[in-house]
Parts: structure tokens; C-alpha cells; sequence
């Protein structure tokens, strides 16, 4: 979405809506990293393209039903990028889930210790892990404020929650955040990271229970 | 780690932060870099996923393009109604006025086709633009065949003065009595028959479970009206249903013209229509009418009358006509051409 204004994402949505290929080629290009970056932090990096690619199945099933701007699109996907989330979470909860959740670790592991001396060039992965190590609460309203660009609004319709909830998560998320890579006296640890335990924390398993 | 010794991070900065727009960002300390590496967006290629994604999306593109279409759709079925009216109280002035009779057996008035459906009442309330009581002589059409320049399209209007109404005014050039009316003047091949029939689909397929409300629907007055009142479009419709693809329609057209060398004409007309089809009808109707008309002396010339109905014989001249019809209604039942009902 870099360099793309609100009003040309309005007007490319339009065309979308119309049924312009290109139009949704163009959408897609636009919020898909995003969408598979946030729905990674839900699930793991190693299922988060499934998911997405489910995710837009079900956004097209229903596009003849949107109704609203770019802002409202981005959210309306983000919702339904998040029950597609559940749900894959419910699937993994029924069947055996080792093998998979080892590849995801493998996958999580590796960036945040590399990167967190190098804070000049942090990589997008380094980044959501950082943000990934914040509580659940927290980390899903910056994921959903800074990684899906939603407001604070659209961000709270996603979660279920007041924007006010969403502003003050968000806020102590980023308070977090920066206490842990603002270079502070002594340490560079990331210590949220690194007491995670040996399984793949989904953000959202509570509600998935 | 203990908190006190992180520096207090300011609300305002918070929501600048938190505010600012994907892909841009200013990343100057280590938060807003960590931030502006989460929201990046990296350049995209085509990806088996994105093709994936597309191809969901072509399985909808039929939906989003007919509902886009949808507001359109709407205004041509307002219009198409309204074409309705109008066509029938035209056909109506035309039957009664230049010895005229239509019949519409196919859907379609042409000028061979004659009006079945003889139950042409000036009181029918589907008076429209070219009312029946009006004199409709100010609604010139050409009574020759429309040609490549006369719009046939309903929402393609030629007529400067109503770009909503189906006016499908025959080309000034094509009427040398020179549309002397501001009028729209009606199409002779957009009958009403294909709109009572889309409302008979629509009020027999499953309006009619809540028809009490949805016969209230303004979009259902001309059918009502066509079908002669409420209680009747029951068995109206399924007479125009059934009888869609059946239905004959025969009639006599008698015109009489005269013309002099200075370019003056007079018209009478009487028109018969019978109409039958297979559903079980009959219809008669009469017209009577007058017409006068300007020509050029000597030449045969077209008789034009309102309402755009093809005269069969006028003498000379093309004129305008005027007149009142009345009609009496048999058992109308059979083609198409019972649409117009009073």
C-alpha cells in the first residue's frame, strides 16, 4: 500500500466491486502481505498462507455483499482473515498437531535472535515477532492498528471491543515495545521472546476455546 | 525487567505511531523502526496464491457485474413502464385515430401487426404522456417503418425534451410534419407486453404469496390496470402467461386520405382488430378517427398519427391525427394483445 493514497484505494475497490480483475489483483497485492503477516501471528508463519488464501476465498464468496470504502475492506478481510484463524486453530486442536507446530517453531525461532542486535535494519519478521511476544491483548491491537492499518474503530469491530479498548491496548503495546528495544541501560534481550515456551502460542487461543 | 527505567512513551507519540500511514512512517528511533518494519509492504508478484485468490474472484464477477448493473436495471424497468403507459394510451389515439388497428401478436406493434386486444377505453387510467383523451394529434410518428435513425431503444431517447421517458420520437427528418409536439411520442415496437409479462413472472412467481402488499407496488398498477382491476390479474396473468407464445392476432386496417395540390390532406380511418389465441380470447375493438395532414400534392404520401401506428392507406400526405378510440371487451383472452385492457 506504499505510496497508494485512501482516495486510490477507494477508487480501485470500486472497480473491484464492478468486477475489474485487475482492480482486485491490485487489492490483493495491497493488503495480502499485510493480511498474511498479521493471520501469521495468529497461527504461525507456516499456516498463515493457507489461511489467507482461505481468507480471500470466503472474501470473494461474499464481495457481492460488502458494502463500504477501502477502510471498510480492510477490516471487513481482517475479520474474516481472524475466523478463518479460529477456525483453522479449532482444526488443529482436533487433530494431532505436533509435527506442525514444530515446523512453525522452527520457522519463529530464528529471526529474533539474529536481529535483535541490528535494530538499524530490523526485518519484518524480527519486527512481528517483537510484537508477537507482547500479551495477547496488546499485540493484537498493534497488529491490527500498525500491521493491517486499521483504525482505531475498524479495529475494534474486528476484536469485538470498544475503540476505546483497542486505543488503550494498542498504546500499551507500543509502551511495551518500546521498553524493550528502546535502548536502554543494559540489556538487549528479548525477553518476551525468549520465555515463550516450546510451543506456538496462538494469540487467540482463549477465544478459541 | 522493571519498568522505571524505560523512557515514558507519550501518548501523542503513541498514536503518531500507531496512526501513520502503512508503507510510510518516520523511523527514526527504535520503536518506529521496529513499527515501520511491521507494516512494510514488500513489492508483490504474481504468486500461485494471488492466482488462487483470482479465481475465486472470477466465479463472482458475474455477481458484482449484475449488481452493479442493478440501479440501471431498475431505472430501465421504471422506464419500461412508463413506455407501458404511454404506448398503450398512444395506441389507443392511434387506433381511434387514423383507422388504425394494431395487433401485437408477437409482443412487438409493427406496422402490419394489428391490435388485438380491442378494449381501447379513453378512460383507461394507463393515460400517460400521450393520454388518450388528449388529442394526441402532437405526437407525430412517421408511419413509415423505423429506419436506422429512429431509435427503437426505450432509454435511448432522441427527444430533447424528456431523457427518461422512452420517448423513441421518430427522427425530425423522418416526420415531415415536423414534430410539432414537445410530446414524447411513443414507440410503435416497445408494446407493453413485454413488461405486463415480466410483472406477471413477477406477481405469479412468488409476489403473489404476499401479494397484498406487493400489488400496492406502484410497479404493479399498469398490470393491475391492464388486467381491469385487482381481483382479476390472477387469472389475467396466467391467460397472458399461458397464452404467451400462441397468440394470434389479425385485424383490418381501413384508411382513407385525401390530399390536394397544396399539401393538405385529410384522413378518416376506422380500425378493426380481432384478436385470438390459443388461451381462449377474442377480442374486437373500433376505432374511429380522423386525420389531416400536409403533403406534397400528388404524391402518396404516409398519413401520421400520434401514437405511432402505421396508417394503411393514406392518400396523400402526412398529417397529424386526432380522435378518441373506444373499445368494448369481449372475453379478451389470447395473445399478448390483451395488455391493454382498460
Amino acid at each position: 500500500m506504499a505510496g497508494r493514497t485512501a482516495d486510490d484505494f477507494d477508487a480501485t475497490l470500486k472497480r473491484m466491486l464492478r468486477g475489474d480483475e485487475d482492480a482486485f489483483r491490485t487489492v490483493y497485492r495491497a493488503l495480502n502481505p499485510a493480511l498474511v503477516r498479521y493471520l501469521g501471528a495468529l497461527v504461525g508463519t507456516g499456516d498463515a498462507e493457507d489461511v489467507a488464501s482461505e481468507t480471500w476465498a470466503q472474501v470473494c464468496r461474499d464481495l457481492p455483499k460488502f458494502r463500504g470504502d477501502g477502510d471498510g475492506f480492510r477490516g471487513w478481510v481482517t475479520t474474516i482473515g481472524r475466523h478463518r484463524a479460529m477456525d483453522h486453530l479449532r482444526a488443529l486442536r482436533v487433530r494431532p498437531q505436533a509435527a506442525a507446530t514444530e515446523a512453525v517453531l522452527d520457522q519463529r525461532r530464528a529471526p529474533d535472535e539474529a536481529d535483535t542486535e541490528a535494530l538499524v535494519a530490523i526485518s519484518t519478521e524480527a519486527a512481528m515477532e517483537l510484537i508477537r511476544a507482547l500479551p495477547q491483548e496488546q499485540a493484537e491491537a498493534v497488529l491490527l492498528r500498525v500491521v493491517m492499518g486499521l483504525d482505531a474503530k475498524s479495529a475494534g469491530r474486528v476484536l469485538g471491543k470498544r475503540p476505546g479498548a483497542v486505543r488503550t491496548a494498542a498504546y500499551r503495546g507500543l509502551q511495551t515495545l518500546a521498553a524493550t528495544v528502546q535502548p536502554a541501560p543494559a540489556h538487549q534481550e528479548i525477553p518476551a521472546a525468549g520465555a515463550a515456551s516450546d510451543t506456538f502460542r496462538p494469540l487467540i487461543a482463549e477465544e478459541v476455546t | 525487567m522493571s519498568t522505571n527505567r524505560i523512557p515514558r512513551l507519550a501518548r501523542r507519540r503513541a498514536r503518531a505511531l500507531l496512526d501513520q500511514p502503512l508503507g510510510g512512517g518516520v523511523a527514526d528511533d527504535a520503536l518506529g523502526r521496529v513499527l515501520a518494519a511491521a507494516r512494510t509492504t514488500p513489492a508483490a508478484d504474481a504468486t500461485d496464491a494471488e492466482l488462487f485468490a483470482v479465481m475465486h474472484f472470477r466465479a463472482v464477477t458475474p455477481t458484482l457485474r449484475s449488481t452493479a448493473r442493478r440501479p440501471s436495471m431498475i431505472k430501465s424497468l421504471l422506464t419500461k413502464l412508463v413506455a407501458t403507459k404511454i404506448v398503450a394510451g398512444a395506441a389507443v389515439a392511434a387506433a381511434a385515430t387514423g383507422g388504425v388497428a394494431l395487433a401485437a401478436a408477437d409482443g412487438q406493434f409493427s406496422a402490419t401487426t394489428q391490435l388485438a386486444a380491442p378494449a381501447l377505453s379513453t378512460d383507461a387510467p394507463s393515460s400517460g404522456a400521450a393520454g388518450t383523451d388528449a388529442p394526441s394529434s402532437d405526437a407525430p410518428v412517421s408511419s413509415t417503418p423505423p429506419s436506422d435513425d429512429t431509435s427503437t431503444a426505450p432509454t435511448d431517447s432522441t427527444s430533447p425534451t424528456d431523457s427518461t421517458a422512452p420517448t423513441d420520437s421518430a427522427s425530425p427528418t423522418d416526420t415531415p410534419t415536423g414534430s410539432t409536439s414537445p410530446d414524447p411520442s411513443t414507440s410503435p415496437s416497445d408494446g407493453p407486453n413485454p413488461s405486463l409479462h415480466g410483472l406477471c413472472v413477477a406477481f405469479t412467481s412468488g409476489v403473489s404469496a404476499s401479494h397484498g402488499n406487493a400489488l400496492n407496488n406502484p410497479a404493479f398498477t399498469v398490470l393491475i390496470t391492464a388486467a381491469g382491476g385487482l381481483d382479476n390479474v390472477g387469472s389475467y396473468c396466467a391467460t397472458v402467461l399461458g397464452t404467451d407464445d400462441n397468440g394470434d392476432g389479425s385485424g383490418k386496417g381501413h384508411g382513407h386520405g385525401q390530399g390536394d395540390d397544396n399539401g393538405q390532406g385529410n384522413g378518416n380511418g376506422h380500425g378493426n382488430g380481432n384478436g385470438q389465441g390459443n388461451g381462449n380470447g377474442q377480442g374486437n375493438g373500433n376505432g374511429q378517427g380522423n386525420g389531416n395532414g400536409n403533403g406534397k400534392s400528388g404524391e402518396p404520401g404516409t398519413v401520421t398519427v400520434s401514437g405511432g401506428a402505421t396508417v394503411s392507406a393514406g392518400s396523400s400526405g402526412n398529417g397529424h391525427g386526432k380522435g378518441h378510440g373506444h373499445g368494448n371487451q369481449g372475453d379478451a383472452e389470447g395473445g399478448l394483445s390483451l395488455s391493454l385492457q382498460p
